[in-house]
């Protein structure tokens, strides 16, 4: 289902489809007010509302307003951050082997040092170590079974962590919600990234008729203002890659309540940051009463390749 | 509360669950385990410190499930006889089980531990003893447990036994999924220090140990160990003078009584390999105890 290396045939096709569906639902009643940080990345994505084709080919860059890598920190070759990369990557590989590593693709302007393994760069570390953490959570095989699973990822970012999540487990229905103009990178890359999948864009049918023979759909896109009248017939894992830290209180209750309600087992987030004085962070401690907190042990700190991460796995509770 | 009524059939697990005075946990405990994706088993919980809090606790779960039997013990009977007495109640209440867990009220099972475990003895008729890799849980931290021992497709008893002595993390190991009539044929809990690593040795001689590499145990770390602690979790009563023997030296005793004298346990064991194999234990595990004691080279 991946595109091959260095094709991305399609993908202004897709551009614009995703651009002619976003318009709509920013265009729809009942806009959510945006934090600070997420008007930052939608003044930074502004210009991809009339892009060029040129622009597409090249739309990995525009993942930084996203918190990702910026390629010109390996434009040149041997940098600091190259030599880092390596150097966790290898320790990685020590300790886990190379199963759940997936490179960066060419696709799309794909950038980062090249290793041993393949294509990488901060993100796809920082991505790496997440799947890590997930098997260490004995959360990741039980997506890579036959039996189909629902995954919830909240934001999705530029994309990335999804593209590495549905190469290791093929067999989910992937789920994003996020602010509309964030899809013009999401779900443009990942469309491209598996010519092949089926995807599904809230409104573009009715409500019901979104989770119809699911099965068979590899994305299913929506915009945050429609998580209330989003149910899909199974829920089993949540994802928060970096996301809810930039949302007010009340999103990150609306959205864990919804991952609650919808039965969702499991619930993973990837904090930016050391624990201060041993105590979960902030956000963590707002899963907390719909959820069993299971931090991960990191396997490596990743401090020399720009932060330290922690990850936390949260088990639903039977009672709220 | 006795809820086997509940139950149209014999589960083929059941979670004997010896509960000593943790109200603070034992929601987080039954959760986990009543969370399990392989859903047919039972929990008895035989409680040897029972208090209105516990069975609050337990009647909130057992009210909408109807797969817990709660027992108060009307007595204290000690970590050694509230462990045996949770496997003998499970026993009676589900004899057709096929497996047996012990399980704490302070511990934590990832929803995963059954799905990935029975398996394992289902596909190997000769592994007694499955358990998954351990993340212990300290008040501000969690660790990795380094990888385990195992001594699947091992057919060799002697080589079990000896590996066994050496390698085993017992305090993981028994809170495995066992096959139970291993268990019963291995004698459960014997009132020696260390009973944990005693019934392991035992079990090394029935059948394999299989390690599966998922992190599917949280274990509660307070306290350290000490043999002084032992004694007093592990009796109701009176020590006996015994007790104060190395507990390695308790094991070849029983092993030797057991096997050599008594011949209960042993199998097609004849007593002359019954008492080597009860010397072999004390040898090695005699190794084990002094490369513990070794002092640690000084760091640069």
């Amino acid at each position: 289902m991946t595109a091959d290396g260095g094709q991305a045939g399609g993908a202004h096709e897709h551009y614009l489809r995703v651009r002619g569906w976003a318009r709509r639902m920013l265009d729809s009643p009942g806009q959510l007010e945006r934090s600070e940080a997420e008007q930052a990345v939608s003044r930074a994505l502004a210009p991809l509302w009339d892009a060029s084709p040129d622009t597409i080919a090249g739309l990995r860059r525009w993942a930084e307003p996203f918190g990702g890598a910026s390629a010109a920190d390996y434009d040149a070759p041997e940098s600091r951050i190259e030599k880092a990369i390596r150097r966790d990557l290898k320790r990685l590989f020590v300790q886990v082997g190379r199963d759940l590593f997936v490179e960066e693709p060419s696709i799309l302007g794909g950038f980062g040092c090249r290793t041993s393994a393949g294509r990488c760069n901060a993100d796809t570390l920082r991505f790496f170590s997440a799947l890590v953490a997930l098997q260490d959570g004995a959360v990741l095989p039980a997506f890579q079974q036959p039996s189909r699973r629902i995954v919830w990822e909240i934001g999705g970012g530029w994309g990335g962590f999804a593209y590495q999540f549905k190469t290791i487990c093929p067999n989910v229905t992937y789920l994003i919600t996020g602010r509309p103009d964030t899809f013009l990178v999401s779900a443009v890359y990942l469309m491209t990234a598996f010519p092949g999948a089926r995807c599904r864009f809230f409104g573009e049918s009715s409500t019901d008729a979104l989770w119809n023979e699911w099965e068979n759909v590899d994305f299913v896109f929506a915009p945050e203002e429609a998580l209330d009248a989003l149910r899909p017939p199974r829920l089993d894992l949540t994802l928060d890659v970096m996301t809810l830290r930039q949302v007010t209180p009340e999103r990150v209750e609306q959205h864990v309540r919804h991952a609650f309600e919808t039965g969702c087992r499991y619930l993973y987030s990837l904090h930016q940051g050391d624990w201060a004085d041993g105590e979960p962070p902030a956000l963590w401690r707002a899963f907390e009463r719909l959820y069993w907190l299971h931090p991960v042990p990191s396997r490596v700190e990743l401090r020399k390749t720009g932060a330290e991460y922690s990850h936390l796995v949260g088990w639903r509770r039977r009672r709220a | 509360m006795a809820a086997e009524a509940g139950l149209t059939r014999s589960p083929r697990v059941v979670f004997g669950l010896a509960a000593y005075n943790r109200p603070d946990t034992l929601a987080r405990a039954l959760e986990s385990l009543l969370d399990q994706t392989f859903g047919d088993f039972a929990i008895v919980i035989v409680d040897d410190a029972p208090s209105p809090a516990v069975e609050a606790i337990v009647r909130t779960y057992s009210a909408a499930d109807s797969r817990i039997v709660y027992e108060p013990n009307p007595t204290r009977l000690g970590m050694i006889g509230n462990w045996r007495h949770a496997f003998q109640r499970s026993r009676d209440l589900f004899p057709g089980a096929d497996y047996f867990a012990w399980v704490s009220d302070h511990d934590v099972w990832h929803p995963r531990w059954l799905e990935v475990l029975v398996p394992i003895l289902d596909d190997n008729p000769r592994t007694v003893l499955a358990y998954p890799q351990t993340v212990r849980v300290y008040p501000r931290e969690r660790r990795r447990m380094p990888p385990p021992f195992e001594t699947a497709g091992i057919p060799d008893r002697r080589e079990r036994v000896r590996r066994t002595a050496l390698a085993a993390a017992a305090g993981n190991c028994v809170y495995g999924l066992f096959r139970a009539r291993a268990l019963e044929e291995a004698g459960v809990f014997r009132p020696v220090l260390m009973p944990d690593l005693e019934i392991l040795v035992r079990l090394a001689l029935i059948g394999e140990f299989a390690y599966a590499p998922e992190m599917l145990w949280y274990r509660e770390v307070a306290g350290g160990f000490s043999l002084p602690r032992q004694r007093r979790m592990l009796f109701a009563g009176r020590v006996p003078p015994y007790a104060y023997l190395p507990p390695n030296v308790q094991h070849f005793g029983l092993l030797l009584w057991d096997l050599a004298v008594r011949r209960h346990g042993a199998g097609a064991v004849s007593r002359w390999t019954g008492l080597k194999l009860a010397v072999l234990q004390l040898r090695i595990s005699t190794r084990r105890e002094l490369s513990r004691m070794r002092p640690m080279p000084a760091a640069e």
